[in-house]
């Protein structure tokens, strides 16, 4: 698939106004132009980045700790009922 | 003078008491002049009352011990909103502490309010918040600089004296210097993330802002330290620095190319001839391969991240919410109406560079280049002590100016990101006023866990510019 159709594509499903996608898919295109830069650069020795050598991850402890303001939680849910988050019905 | 020393003196003289100092800030604060706070703690006068009865009894415990301080809109703080500056998390009260909040509650610090951002950390100007802009406390036409512009405006105006901050591509060390504070990017690593809501979590770090360098050191050594709930958190190394002067200090090549203004350049000249002059440093030049491509790499490393972090806002757990006839149309409506334009964009480029296809094509080639970024600051610091470059290519800009067109608000940040790429550290400090009256601020980089470094050199250098 032409890049220009892909990004026709993405704001498609994104489903974003007629108005709002011409201006985006405008910003997107240059966007992926200009990250397009990155292929001057000589990376064929290197290795993707994924952690900093300091950071050493260990495993903890899987422990179960109550989390005892569980009001101040469920009261920023926009519905909860009888301990369940209340959602439209995914359903039709 | 640190601002934390004089309020702590005045206490243990019994000049003023907690309540006084709180009124004082909180009051200037309210009048939210520049637009730095989204909300306030309306508990706060109550918090620091209960310290005026400590002052009485002699009792001053606390390295903060009533000191007002101000955080960034996306760092939470137990029963207060925490919004992120988005229409997604209007309303939302955060249930639990961030760590570096606790920190400093145990230190006695008395936290006024939240300030203002860009919507998500999502931005160099403060522009994209859903609540307004901010303004420039040196001319209210102009940007404060992005994403934690409320926090910079809030120290350099008076309305707090401490502030925390985030920083994952430059958003603390910007607007520290379009407002004129200093401002600390940590080392990635160095400061717990529990509790700052997430834009790119391999980028992000929380840091201070404060007016002397003195009270940054005092901030950062309160906030520091492995955390048990961020497991990409460490202990941060004890050991003493003793800087040996002069210090060699690499000053990056491009800080002197045509996309840079020319009273920045003429500034920095003056700023390395002082330092000459004073035996402080010794000064060389220092090239970055990587330098043109920084920005590119960023926002491709910081959209895919962000596409993800930011899959949590669907109206469901908690936030805005944009009832529908079924799931799927409600899901839609609530990230379509929720969420601003800066951050739709993010999220709709982050989903790209990681989509199958392109995967290969964008992501892994910025992770790699990511690497080469990393080695090339670590060669140069093979050499130098410290890099010298100034944060911004421009001053402060007019509002509006850079919003019709992304890539050149991005590339405001052609300075900044590459640190926040290698997780090293770095701090801005201010210089001087341009012609028109607007701060002039440089930024030192170190090696990893080298802050102490920072603080210790910008003290002899304080003290050579103020005396």
């Amino acid at each position: 698939m032409n890049l220009n159709k892909e990004i026709d594509r993405i704001l498609e499903l994104v489903r974003l106004s007629k108005e709002e996608g011409k201006k985006f898919k405008e910003h997107f295109s240059r966007m992926l132009d200009f990250f397009r830069k990155i292929d001057e650069l000589d990376l064929k020795d290197e290795k993707p980045f994924f952690y900093l050598e300091h950071l050493k991850t260990e495993l903890r402890k899987d422990k179960v700790i109550e989390f005892k303001d569980k009001k101040l939680l469920y009261d920023n849910s926009p519905e909860f009922k009888g301990g369940f988050f209340v959602t439209e019905s995914p359903i039709e | 003078m640190s601002e934390i020393r004089r309020i702590i003196e005045l206490y243990k003289n019994k000049e003023k008491l907690p309540s006084d100092i709180v009124v004082e800030f909180f009051e200037r604060a309210k009048k939210n002049e520049f637009n730095s706070f989204i909300s306030f703690n309306e508990n706060v006068l109550e918090e620091a009352k209960k310290l005026d009865k400590k002052v009485k009894e002699g009792k001053i415990e606390g390295r903060l011990f009533g000191i007002p301080v101000s955080i960034k809109d996306n760092i939470l703080v137990k029963g207060l909103k925490c919004t992120c500056a988005s229409k997604v998390l209007e309303n939302y009260i955060a249930p639990y502490d961030a760590t570096v909040i606790e920190k400093l509650k145990e230190e006695g610090a008395l936290i006024i309010g939240k300030t203002n951002m860009d919507e998500f950390a999502m931005g160099s100007s403060n522009e994209y918040s859903a609540f307004g802009s901010a303004s420039n406390p040196f001319d209210r036409e102009r940007v404060p600089g992005g994403s934690s512009g409320g926090s910079a405006i809030s120290v350099s105006a008076g309305e707090a004296p401490l502030s925390l901050g985030s920083d994952t591509g430059g958003s603390i060390r910007l607007p520290a210097s379009f407002c004129g504070v200093y401002g600390l990017k940590p080392t990635y690593g160095a400061v717990s993330r529990y509790g700052l809501i997430a834009f790119a979590s391999s980028l992000d770090q929380i840091g201070p802002f404060a007016r002397c360098i003195e009270d940054v050191e005092i901030l950062f050594d309160i906030i520091k330290g492995k955390d048990e709930r961020d497991k990409t958190s460490t202990n941060y190394p004890e050991e003493e620095i003793k800087p040996s002067y002069p210090l060699k200090i690499g000053v990056l090549k491009d800080s002197f190319s045509n996309k840079v203004e020319e009273e920045i350049k003429t500034s920095l000249e003056e700023f390395i001839r002082l330092l000459e002059k004073e035996k402080i440093a010794q000064f060389k030049e220092f090239n970055m391969e990587t330098f043109d491509y920084a920005i590119a790499v960023y926002y491709i490393v910081a959209c895919a991240e962000a596409s993800s972090n930011l899959a949590r806002y669907d109206g469901v757990l908690y936030g805005f919410i944009c009832k529908d006839n079924n799931l799927w149309d409600m899901y839609e409506k609530t990230r379509t109406e929720g969420f601003g334009e800066e951050v739709k964009r993010r999220i709709i480029l982050g989903t790209f560079v990681l989509k199958s296809g392109y995967y290969e094509e964008y992501y892994v080639k910025a992770q790699k280049a990511r690497t080469k970024i990393l080695k090339e600051f670590l060669k140069n610091f093979e050499e130098f002590h410290l890099l010298l470059m100034p944060v911004s290519p421009v001053l402060p800009f007019k509002k509006g100016e850079k919003l019709k067109d992304p890539i050149s608000m991005y590339l405001s940040d052609i300075f900044t990101v590459s640190v926040n790429l290698a997780g090293l550290p770095a701090i801005t400090f201010p210089f001087k006023l341009s012609k028109k009256g607007l701060p002039i601020g440089f930024q030192f980089v170190s090696k990893f866990f080298m802050e102490k470094l920072f603080f210790k050199v910008l003290k002899k250098i304080e003290k050579t510019i103020h005396g």
